[in-house]
């Protein structure tokens, strides 16, 4: 009875399978840590703010700071194991496709952590605001019609929160943090996010440059990366302008967050594919 | 069965550790692959396994190229490393997460083995090294797979379960079946071993089987070295001196000393390939 080459979903539940229960105990430490810090941080922020206003501010800079580190951090540690040679000959002699393997580190990158991390905080939030709104005590020198600020509105009913802009970074940032845990035996994390530090720095320094060549403007004028028009001509005798059409940010404002992405994923694949020990 | 036909690897392009190697190994055997430390065996082993990829030339594992890992190979393939990991998990859990990866595991076996080897049903946790590294013998034993490949396999194990090995290797072999078995404590399996493959310094010296090198040499316990007779080999020990030596029609059959044929392989390589390639 020969094993199918080609990718399969029945193997990638096995895997899966195979992978709770090998890693289940550490995930469920990873939850408890980062749900207990979650906590511990509204809790102080509900004892310093039970004569106050419920701060939505920090509330949002956990949220994110929350979903960064910890995300990246969790996609920075997924191939921790390769630390161990035999663990690392297991994984890779293990009879299942590469594909099916990188289907793991995705759904628990890119999905399973997602759904764990919104769930729990906004299960937090929710309990947290109902204890503000139920002990809160509002001074008695608050009129009647600003009372309202002192009633928490959980995060996600804000309008303030970039959910979708947060979501897109979340995505980029751990599938980079992937290829770093898969480019890098020790240190991973730092590794990946010095790395990616210069890359950004050099990056904007080379467009800045090499755009500078080639049109005779300020390039990042008034702190915009993209260009919208520039001038033909010498700053003296200018002989036009060319207006970049509109749909210029918008096809950018998706073309390079999936470029970047698809780039890394499709590099984690090879890497797991060409791996040798 | 695998064949190596022109293969070079190195660690690093500038300095090979295997040049232009041929070597072809069949079913219904069992190889013992000798050498001093860091003369490349597990090299070898990872060449075999497709855990490195050669440089140069051509090798094929069951007619498969083993660099692309693919499961309907890896399933045919069963390496048990030098030095073991395994996670915390029940005993019989990583059986039965193991087990459909597998097509040809039995899982009667798998457990008939462990009561073998002594193993108590716990956690792998609660394991020495020894416990762990037998589980994963009989894991590997019990994946009928055609091919297992067995890098230092008495390391860690006592001597009781050095014997236990040994009649579980001889209970497994069958036609259709290669094991390769890298060891430098010869004695350990020397009973078992019906082909031999020498290498040292990234060439292979020998690979023939025990009943040729019994038909063309001889070796001796001799009290007194003769200066008229050509040795291949001597040394002295306490008893007097050990000497391997060509056999000529006067000599009668001796029994193989494995140790005693790869010292003489190890010094003095050209007399021993000169007589066996």
């Amino acid at each position: 009875m020969a094993m199918n080459n080609q990718f399969s979903f029945s193997r990638v539940l096995l895997l899966l399978r195979k992978n709770f229960k090998e890693n289940g105990k550490s995930y469920l430490l990873m939850f408890i840590a980062g749900f207990g810090i979650i906590l511990l941080i509204y809790g102080l922020l509900i004892v310093a703010g039970l004569h106050n206003m419920f701060p939505s501010g920090d509330r949002k800079m956990l949220f994110t700071i929350g979903l960064f580190l910890g995300g990246t951090l969790f996609s920075a540690s997924f191939y921790s194991f390769f630390k161990s040679q035999p663990k690392t000959i297991q994984f890779l002699l293990l009879p299942a496709t590469t594909g099916e393997k990188l289907l793991i580190g995705f759904i628990l990158t890119q999905i399973v952590y997602i759904i764990v991390f919104l769930i729990s905080f906004t299960s937090i939030d929710w309990f947290m605001c109902t204890i503000y709104n139920e002990y809160v005590s509002v001074p008695k020198w608050i009129i009647e019609q600003e009372k309202h600020y002192y009633k928490a509105v959980y995060l996600f009913n804000t309008d303030t929160v970039l959910v979708k802009q947060i979501l897109v970074m979340y995505f980029i940032t751990t599938s980079i943090a992937h290829l770093g845990s898969l480019s890098f035996i020790n240190n991973a994390y730092v590794k990946t996010v010095i790395l990616f530090i210069l890359t950004v720095v050099a990056l904007i320094f080379f467009n800045n440059k090499m755009l500078g060549l080639m049109i005779p403007e300020p390039i990042m004028p008034y702190g915009k990366y993209f260009t919208e028009t520039f001038r033909i001509g010498t700053i003296q005798q200018p002989t036009g302008s060319v207006t970049l059409p509109s749909f210029w940010h918008t096809t950018i404002a998706w073309f390079l967050p999936i470029f970047i992405y698809l780039s890394c994923w499709t590099m984690s694949y090879f890497k797991i594919k060409e791996k040798q020990i | 069965m695998i064949q190596f036909n022109n293969v070079s690897f190195g660690y690093s392009k500038q300095k090979l550790l295997y040049a232009n190697i041929n070597l072809e190994l069949s079913a219904g055997s069992v190889y013992g692959l000798l050498g001093k430390n860091g003369a490349g065996k597990s090299t070898l082993l990872k060449l075999m396994a497709g855990l490195v990829y050669p440089q140069q030339g051509k090798l094929s594992v069951f007619n498969a190229d083993p660099t692309k890992r693919d499961p309907s190979l890896m399933h045919e393939v069963f390496f048990i490393p030098e030095e073991i990991d395994t996670p915390a998990i029940h005993l019989l859990d990583f059986g039965a997460e193991h087990m459909p990866f597998y097509p040809k595991f039995n899982n009667d076996q798998f457990l008939h083995y462990l009561k073998e080897f002594d193993i108590p049903m716990t956690n792998l946790n609660n394991m020495s090294f020894g416990q762990k590294k037998k589980v994963w013998i009989a894991l590997g034993m019990a994946s009928n797979a055609s091919l297992i490949i067995l890098d230092e396999p008495t390391n860690g194990l006592d001597i009781p379960s050095k014997r236990k090995l040994r009649k579980l290797i001889a209970s497994v072999i069958n036609e259709d079946t290669c094991m390769i078995i890298s060891t430098h404590q010869v004695k350990d399996l020397d009973s078992l071993i019906d082909k031999i493959i020498l290498v040292d310094e990234g060439e292979i010296i020998v690979n023939t089987d025990t009943e040729s090198i019994t038909q063309k040499l001889v070796f001796k316990l001799l009290p007194n070295i003769s200066t008229t007779e050509k040795y291949l080999y001597n040394e002295s020990s306490l008893a007097g001196h050990l000497i391997v030596k060509e056999r000529t029609l006067d000599d009668e059959a001796t029994k193989l000393d494995l140790e005693l044929f790869f010292n003489a392989g190890i010094n003095n390589k050209d007399g021993i390939k000169q007589l066996f390639n």
